[in-house]
C-alpha cells in the first residue's frame, strides 16, 4: 500500500488545526490530559515504528534509549543544577552512541535473536543503573519540584506540555513522512520484505539499518526526555523496564506498524481502552477489565492484521478516489 | 562482587554439592518450560508468548486439584493434562489463524491472551497471592550429601523433570508421532501431500508444549506463591534459554537451562548484585560467537 | 433564696427552656443547611496490580470509620463523602488523580493512601493547591522529617521507617545479646525500600550492639519467584542470624522455600514484615520463633479495644486487618477529633487543630496517638517485635518499643541528616 502524500498531509493539517484549537474550545481537563498522554506514547511508538514498521526489525529494548533520554535531563539537574532541558542533547548523543555500539554486532542476528539481544541490552543497562549510586541507584532521580524559571519546564498547568508534546510529535511525523518517500524509506521497506533480495539489488543494507536505528534511537531519547520533564521522576524500572518497551511495540503494532499515523492511532485507542475497561468494571481492577481489553486486542489482530489504521485507510481513500475520479 | 567466596566455594565439596544441585533444580524446571517453547517454534515457526501463562495455569490447576483431592500425584498429572487441553484449544481457535503472518501479529494475539488469562485467573482464584503448601510426604528434613544440603522435594523435582525430559526425547526420536513432528519441522508442505492432517498435528504439538509447561507449573506450585502474572519472569528466562540453546532445539534448551541454572547459583555467590546481568551477558556472548544459538534450528 | 422553688416547673426552668427553644429555632436553619452540604474527601490509592490490597484494605478501613463519624453528625455537622480513585501505583497517575479530585470532583481535602513514591507526588499537589492532605501509607521518613518537604497542610498519619528501624535494632540487639548472635546476614528485595530499610536496621543494630558483623548480603529481585540460589547462599554462609524485609508474596515464597531447607531451625530469623495477617495466614507451614515487627496484629496492644476493633473489621469485610487498615482508620479518627476541636470542617482550621493533637486510640502504645506539632507526623503508636507460632494468634506476645528512646535517637538521626 503506497503512502499517499496528499492523504497524509490532509489528515495532518486537519489534526493540527483541531488539536491547536481544542484547548480554547473545550476546557475539559480530561481531554487535554488524554491528548498529552496519547502524544507521549505516540512519540515513543512512532520512533519505534521507524525501526519496526518500516525496517522490520522488532526491538523490544528501545527502553535503553528512552531511559537514557530520561536520565540525562535529571542528571544534569541533580549534579549541576542545570535546567533539565539542557540534558536533552546529551541524551540524544548517548542514545545515538549506544545505537552505533549495539548496531554493529546485533544486526548480524536475525528475527527473534535480534529481539532478544535488544532486551538483553536494555536489561543490562537497567540492572547496572540500579547499582550505580552516581545516577541514584535503585531510588532514581527527581526533578525540580518548583520551577525556577520557564526554562525548567516545570509547569503547573497542563497546557504548555500539551503544545510542547504536540510540536515535537509533529516534527517526528514530518521526519517520518519525509523518510517514507525518499530512497532511504524504500531501502528500509526492501530490507523488511527480504534482506537478501535487497542486498542483491544493491541496497546498502548495513548502513541503512544503522541509520534507521540511530534515527529511531534519537527520537526515542527525546520521547524519554519529554516524559521525564513532565513527570519529574525516573528510576531504573520506569526508564529501562521491559514492560514499557513491550507496550510500545504493542501500540505500534495495534495501530498499524509501517504506516505514518498507525502508532498514534494505537496510542489513542489503547489509553481510553485501558481506562474505560477499568472504569466500567470498577476501580478495583476486578472483573472483566483485562479480558475485554485483551479480547479487543485479539479481535483487532485477527481481523485487521495491518492494525487499526488499515481499517481507516480502507474506508477513506476509497471515497476520495471516487470523488477525484468524478 | 565477591570473588573470594566464589573461589572458596569451588574448593569446598559441601558448597559445590549444594550449588550444583540448586543449579539443577532451577535448570530442570526451566527446561520443561523452555522445551515446550522451543518445540512449538521448531514445528510451528511461531513464538508462543503465552507460554508463561500456561505455566501459571499449570500451577493454579495443581493448587485447586490438590485442595480437592489431597493427592499431589493427581494434582500434578491433572494440571499437566488440563493445561495441555488449554494449549490445544488456544492453538486451534486462535493461533492457527496467525501462522505465516509477521511476528507482530502473533505477538499481539499472545499479548491479548496473556491479559485474558491473567484476568481469568484473578476472577477464579482472586487477586491475592495463594500458597499451595508442601504435600505432607515431603515435609521432612533435608538430606546431607557430601556436606551439601538437598531437600527431598527438590530431589523429586529433579527426578521427575528428568523422567519427563527422557520421555519427551523418546517420543520425538523413537515414535511415529515424533517422526511426523520432526518432519513437520523440516518440511511442512510435504506432510499434507502425504495425507497427514497438519491441523490436528499442530494442535497436538501446542498441546504437548502446554503439557510440559503445565507440569512445570505443578512442580513449582508447592514452593511458590501463586499470583496472576507469575508467568512473566519464567517466560523471559525461557526466551533467554531458547536463544542460548538455539530456537527449535530441545537438546539446546536442555543445555541452555542447565547453564542458566548454574550461572544463577554460582553467580549469587560471586556477584550478588549482578546475578541477572550475568545471565544476559552470557546470552550476548553466545550470540556473538554463534548468532543462532548453540544448537541452531534443528529439532532435537 | 429558696423562695423561688414551688411545686411544678420553676421559673428558671421556663426561662431556660424558652431560651433553649429560641436558640434551637434560630440555629436550626444553619444546621440543616450544613447537613445539606456534605464534605467530599478525595483518596488516591492503589486498587489494581500486585499491591492492590493496599488500596482495598485502606478503603475498607476508611469506610468503616467514616460510617461511624457520619452516624454522629459527620465533620462539624457535614457528612463525609469519600471519592476514592485508583492510581495503579504510578506516581504521575497519583498526581493526576489527586489534581482531578480537587479540581474536577470538588474534594476539599485529601486522604492520600498512596505508597511512598506516589505520596511524594501527591504531596507536591497538596503544596501547590494548598489543600489539607493526610498521608496514610507512606513510611519514608524524609516526607515529614526533611524541612524542605514540610508544608503546613500535610500530615503523616502512619508509621515511619526510622521509628521501625530504631525499635527493630533495639529489640534485635537484646535477642542477639541473649543468644550471642554476632554473625549476621541480610536478604532483602533489591529496590529503594529494601535497600534503605535494611541499611537503617543494620545501623541501629550496630548502635545497640557494636560487635555485630554482617558477613554477607543477598539481594533478590522484587517479586522474584525462586529463592533457591539465595537460600543456598545463606546455608553456605551459616550466619547465626538473618534479617529480611521481604514482604507479602515474596516473604511467603521465601518462608515456604526456606522451610524445605530447614533454614529456620538453623538460623535465628528477623523478618520485619512477618507479623502481617496477609503473610501469616497464607503461609502453609509457618515456622515457630521467627522474630517480627508488628504491621498490624490483633494481640498488640493487648487491649480489649484493639481486639474488638479487629473483630469488627473482620466481621464486616471477611478479612484480617492489615497495616494499612489501622493507619487509614486513624486518619479518619484524627479528622473527626480535629473537626470537633475546631468546630469547623475548613481545611486550614483543621490543620491548625491537628497540629499537636492527641486522641484516644486502640492503636496507641498507651491508649493514645499524637500528631507531633513540629514535623506533623504520628508518634506514640504501637510498635514492637515478637516471635511467631504456627497457629492463631500467630504472634501472642509483642514487646513494645520505648518511645522515649525512639524519639531521642530520632532527634540524633535528624541532626545527622541536617533535618533540624
Amino acid at each position: 500500500m503506497r503512502p499517499s502524500l496528499r492523504n497524509d498531509l490532509v489528515i495532518g493539517a486537519i489534526a493540527i488545526v483541531v488539536l491547536v484549537l481544542l484547548p480554547l474550545v473545550s476546557p475539559s481537563k480530561a481531554l487535554i490530559d488524554f491528548v498529552i498522554r496519547a502524544a507521549s506514547l505516540g512519540l515513543f511508538a512512532t520512533s519505534l515504528n521507524l525501526l519496526i514498521g518500516y525496517g522490520g526489525m522488532v526491538s523490544f529494548g528501545h527502553g535503553s534509549f528512552f531511559g537514557l533520554g530520561a536520565y540525562t535531563p535529571l542528571l544534569f539537574y541533580t549534579l549541576w543544577g542545570w535546567p533539565p532541558m539542557a540534558g536533552i542533547p546529551a541524551g540524544i548523543a548517548l542514545s545515538i552512541g549506544l545505537s552505533l555500539l549495539i548496531g554493529m554486532p546485533t544486526f548480524r542476528l536475525t528475527g527473534h535473536y535480534f529481539s532478544m539481544a535488544t532486551i538483553a541490552v536494555a536489561e543490562l543497562i537497567r540492572i547496572f543503573t540500579g547499582t550505580w549510586d552516581f545516577v541514584g541507584a535503585a531510588i532514581g532521580l527527581q526533578g525540580p519540584a518548583i520551577a525556577r524559571g520557564w526554562w525548567d519546564l516545570t509547569f503547573r498547568s497542563e497546557l504548555p506540555y500539551y503544545y510542547l508534546f504536540l510540536a515535537v510529535l509533529a516534527l517526528l511525523l514530518a521526519v517520518t513522512s519525509f523518510i517514507e518517500r525518499r530512497r532511504f524509506g524504500f531501502y528500509l521497506r526492501a530490507i523488511k520484505a527480504s534482506e537478501r533480495a535487497a542486498r542483491s539489488l544493491g541496497v546498502p543494507v548495513r548502513r541503512t539499518k544503522m541509520q534507521a536505528l540511530a534515527l529511531s534511537a534519537a527520537f526515542t531519547s527525546v520521547a524519554g526526555s519529554l516524559y521525564v520533564i513532565k513527570t519529574g521522576f525516573i528510576d531504573p524500572d520506569s526508564g529501562f523496564g521491559i514492560l514499557i518497551s513491550v507496550q510500545m511495540v504493542i501500540i505500534a503494532a495495534l495501530g498499524g506498524a509501517g504506516t505514518l499515523y498507525g502508532p498514534l492511532v494505537g496510542a489513542a485507542i489503547l489509553i481510553p481502552l485501558q481506562t474505560a475497561t477499568n472504569t466500567w468494571f470498577g476501580g478495583g481492577g476486578s472483573g472483566l477489565t483485562y479480558i475485554l481489553y485483551g479480547g479487543i486486542i485479539v479481535l483487532i489482530a485477527r481481523f485487521e492484521p495491518g492494525g487499526v489504521f488499515e481499517l481507516w485507510h480502507h474506508i477513506i481513500p476509497q471515497r476520495w478516489r471516487s470523488k477525484l475520479a468524478a | 562482587m565477591d570473588l573470594a567466596s566464589l573461589v572458596s566455594c569451588f574448593g569446598s565439596s559441601a558448597c559445590l554439592v549444594t550449588q550444583v544441585t540448586s543449579g539443577l533444580i532451577i535448570g530442570m524446571l526451566l527446561f520443561l518450560v523452555a522445551a515446550g517453547l522451543t518445540l512449538i517454534f521448531g514445528v510451528l515457526k511461531v513464538i508462543n508468548f503465552t507460554h508463561g501463562a500456561f505455566y501459571m495455569l499449570g500451577a493454579y490447576f495443581a493448587f485447586s486439584i490438590f485442595k480437592a483431592t489431597d493427592s499431589y500425584v493427581i494434582a500434578m498429572f491433572g494440571a499437566a493434562v488440563a493445561t495441555a487441553v488449554v494449549g490445544l484449544i488456544f492453538e486451534r481457535l486462535f493461533m492457527s489463524r496467525v501462522y505465516g503472518r509477521n511476528m507482530l501479529m502473533q505477538l499481539l494475539v499472545c499479548y491479548g491472551f496473556i491479559l485474558i488469562f491473567d484476568d481469568v485467573v484473578k476472577i477464579i482464584w482472586g487477586a491475592e497471592f495463594r500458597s499451595m503448601g508442601m504435600p505432607a510426604i515431603f515435609q521432612v528434613p533435608p538430606l546431607f550429601i557430601a556436606g551439601g544440603v538437598v531437600p527431598p522435594f527438590y530431589l523429586f523435582l529433579v527426578s521427575m523433570t528428568t523422567v519427563i525430559g527422557v520421555t519427551l526425547w523418546l517420543v520425538i526420536e523413537r515414535t511415529r508421532f515424533g517422526k511426523i513432528v520432526r518432519a513437520a519441522a523440516h518440511n511442512p508442505s510435504m506432510l499434507s501431500v502425504l495425507g497427514i492432517n497438519t491441523g490436528v498435528l499442530y494442535g497436538l504439538v501446542f498441546g504437548l508444549g502446554g503439557l510440559l509447561a503445565g507440569f512445570a507449573g505443578a512442580l513449582a506450585a508447592p514452593v511458590r506463591s501463586l499470583t496472576p502474572g507469575m508467568g512473566f519472569s519464567i517466560l523471559i528466562e525461557s526466551f533467554i534459554v531458547t536463544v542460548i540453546g538455539g530456537m527449535g532445539s530441545i537438546v539446546g534448551a536442555f543445555i541452555g537451562s542447565l547453564l542458566i541454572g548454574l550461572i544463577r547459583t554460582f553467580g549469587t555467590v560471586g556477584f550478588p548484585l549482578f546475578t541477572d546481568g550475568l545471565m544476559y551477558l552470557f546470552m550476548v556472548m553466545v550470540l556473538i560467537a554463534r548468532p543462532t544459538g548453540l544448537f541452531g534450528k534443528e529439532i532435537a | 433564696m429558696a423562695t423561688y422553688r414551688r411545686s411544678g416547673i420553676s421559673r428558671r426552668a421556663v426561662v431556660e427552656g424558652a431560651a433553649a427553644t429560641a436558640i434551637g429555632i434560630l440555629a436550626a436553619p444553619m444546621i440543616s443547611r450544613a447537613q445539606a452540604k456534605p464534605i467530599k474527601i478525595g483518596m488516591p490509592t492503589i486498587l489494581s496490580g500486585r499491591v492492590a490490597q493496599l488500596g482495598t484494605s485502606s478503603r475498607n478501613a476508611v469506610m468503616l470509620e467514616v460510617d461511624k463519624v457520619n452516624a454522629t453528625g459527620g465533620l462539624a455537622g457535614r457528612p463525609i463523602e469519600m471519592v476514592i480513585r485508583d492510581s495503579k501505583g504510578q506516581p504521575q497517575e497519583a498526581a493526576r488523580v489527586a489534581r482531578e479530585l480537587i479540581n474536577s470532583d470538588g474534594c476539599e481535602l485529601l486522604i492520600d493512601a498512596e505508597a511512598s513514591s506516589g505520596a511524594f507526588a501527591v504531596h507536591e499537589v497538596a503544596r501547590d493547591l494548598k489543600i489539607l492532605c493526610l498521608h496514610t501509607n507512606s513510611e519514608t521518613s524524609s516526607l515529614t522529617a526533611d524541612p524542605k518537604q514540610r508544608i503546613p497542610n500535610a500530615f503523616r498519619v502512619c508509621r515511619q521507617g526510622i521509628h521501625d528501624s530504631i525499635v527493630g535494632g533495639a529489640y534485635s540487639a537484646n535477642v542477639a545479646n541473649a543468644k550471642k548472635l554476632t554473625k549476621w546476614m541480610t536478604c532483602s528485595p533489591d529496590y529503594a525500600y529494601g535497600r534503605d530499610t535494611t541499611a537503617q536496621f543494620v545501623e541501629y543494630l550496630k548502635h545497640f550492639k557494636s560487635d555485630v558483623e554482617v558477613v554477607s548480603e543477598a539481594w533478590p529481585k522484587l517479586f522474584q519467584p525462586d529463592y533457591t540460589e539465595v537460600l543456598t547462599k545463606i546455608l553456605q554462609t551459616k550466619p547465626q542470624a538473618l534479617y529480611s524485609c521481604l514482604w507479602g508474596g515474596d516473604l511467603t515464597s521465601f518462608i515456604e522455600q526456606g522451610n524445605i531447607y530447614a533454614l529456620f531451625t538453623q538460623t535465628e530469623t528477623f523478618a520485619v514484615n512477618m507479623a502481617d495477617y496477609t503473610a501469616l495466614t497464607v503461609v502453609k507451614n509457618l515456622p515457630k520463633g521467627i522474630h517480627s515487627g508488628n504491621r498490624y496484629i490483633k494481640t498488640f496492644p493487648k487491649t480489649a479495644q484493639n481486639a474488638s476493633w479487629a473483630d469488627a473489621y473482620r466481621a464486616k469485610y471477611n478479612e484480617y486487618p492489615t497495616n494499612w487498615v489501622w493507619q487509614n482508620a486513624t486518619a479518619v479518627n484524627f479528622l473527626s477529633a480535629a473537626a470537633r476541636k475546631a468546630n469547623s470542617a475548613d481545611g486550614t482550621k483543621l490543620a491548625d487543630a491537628l497540629r499537636g493533637l492527641t486522641i484516644d486510640s486502640p492503636f496507641g502504645s498507651n491508649g493514645k496517638l499524637t500528631l507531633r506539632a513540629d514535623d506533623q507526623t504520628l508518634i506514640d503508636y504501637a510498635v514492637g517485635w515478637g516471635t511467631t507460632i504456627p497457629t492463631e494468634p500467630y504472634v501472642p506476645d509483642v514487646t513494645q518499643g520505648d518511645w522515649r528512646q525512639i524519639i531521642e535517637l530520632e532527634t540524633e538521626w535528624k541532626k545527622k541528616n541536617n533535618y533540624t
